[in-house]
């Protein structure tokens, strides 16, 4: 009699505690359901410029470990050609777009790089991008001004 | 016996052990604070797009050239913004203002929300422009006129000359490329390369431009490899 009022007793808190356990788990799920869900992207058009850093600082934009040594943002040059000099990762692929055309080149092993671009007359939006070797672009803005007015 | 083993198991079904502490009911009280939580959000973004805003853009002194859109006109001065930055112009007599068509033209001829161009120089004592030229742009100046995207080809037919890129930084999105004899395409050393060794799955880095007639397909200018499709390794 003792032995099966054992069992009993243990059955009887094994579907207790299982109970229990269910309700607890219906209950968490439950909460999880009201949480806001994220929603996915839908496919949109060209990136924003919010994404681009604009170079807003000073004499050498940054954005990460990309940095403009040459020129400087919101120049105005009288030269339809200038170097764009600047220093990234070592072993980097750089694309820069001008409104005339887009140009590329590899850093060197320090880092290291200066093209040689065109700008058309008026002002430019002179896009610079880095690719370091594990895929990582980097982005830059800047606006350079190609004008001879005399002011 | 029997009979006492059955009651004794029914009896502890029917009243399992509660949770030591209520669960919240699903309803207002995990509502409110989620609603309290999103309206702080709001709160907080809006303040700091003020403070951005309110930013001068402090940038080293000599001749410059700002562009940007015009955000307000008090008198002899301008603000202008440009990627949610603002830059101050200060006019006056000496001021040459040029419209679109590169006619001359005045300062009652601006009003907000004209893109435009000031040249004019910038000294360490203010961060005001002293405007010599204020020209007028024509809207949607500075939209980039090129994108550049590293991603990997999704898809790539030759008869139509068509590809299809995904970001590598956001597999949401994708972009249908067209190309043509015209698009230079080079290996990832820089060397010139033909369109026709590209294969799906590679990696790429593509400059291209909206297309005139469709905003969702793109045009690609220049396609650089970035890698060869790898060769699968020999199992022992």
């Amino acid at each position: 009699m003792i032995k099966e009022y054992l069992i009993a007793v243990i059955l009887g808190l094994l579907l207790g505690f299982g109970a229990t356990g269910a309700y607890y788990s219906l209950q968490t799920n439950k909460t999880d359901q009201n949480q806001p869900v994220a929603q996915a992207d839908i496919p949109t058009p060209p990136p924003s410029q919010e994404n681009v850093s604009t170079s807003s600082d000073t004499d050498k934009p940054v954005q990460n470990n990309l940095v403009i040594d040459s020129p400087q943002n919101y120049t105005i040059v009288d030269n339809s050609k200038i170097n764009i000099t600047g220093t990234t990762s070592p072993q980097s692929l750089i694309v820069i777009t001008t409104p005339v055309d887009s140009y590329t080149d590899k850093t060197d092993e320090e880092g290291h790089f200066d093209l040689t671009v065109t700008l058309e007359s008026g002002f430019n939006i002179i896009q610079i991008s880095a690719i370091d070797p594990q895929n990582l672009q980097t982005d830059l803005e800047l606006v350079v001004t190609y004008s001879t007015a005399n002011i | 016996m029997t009979i006492l083993f059955l009651l004794l198991i029914l009896t502890n079904f029917a009243s399992p052990v509660l949770a030591l502490s209520p669960s919240p009911t699903p309803d207002s009280p995990q509502t409110e604070t989620n609603e309290n939580i999103q309206k702080i959000r709001q709160a907080v973004e809006e303040k700091v797009k003020e403070k951005l805003a309110s930013i001068t853009t402090s940038v080293s002194s000599g001749k410059k050239g700002f562009v940007g859109d015009i955000k307000k006109i008090d008198q002899n001065q301008i603000t202008i913004n440009f990627r949610n930055q603002d830059f101050l112009l200060e006019v006056n007599s000496d001021t040459v203002f040029i419209d679109e068509k590169r006619n001359k033209t005045s300062l009652d001829k601006l009003s907000e929300g004209q893109s435009i161009l000031a040249m004019g120089y910038l000294d360490d004592s203010s961060p005001i422009l002293d405007t010599k030229r204020l020209i007028i742009l024509p809207s949607e100046s500075f939209q980039p006129k090129q994108h550049i995207i590293i991603g990997s080809i999704a898809d790539i037919s030759v008869s139509s000359s068509v590809l299809v890129l995904i970001p590598l930084n956001n597999k949401d999105l994708q972009y249908q490329i067209k190309t043509d004899n015209k698009t230079v395409t080079l290996t990832p050393d820089l060397k010139t390369s033909k369109i026709s060794t590209l294969e799906n799955g590679q990696k790429i880095i593509a400059v291209f431009s909206p297309t005139d007639t469709n905003n969702k397909t793109y045009y690609a200018h220049k396609i650089i490899q970035v890698t060869v499709p790898a060769t699968p390794t020999p199992t022992p």
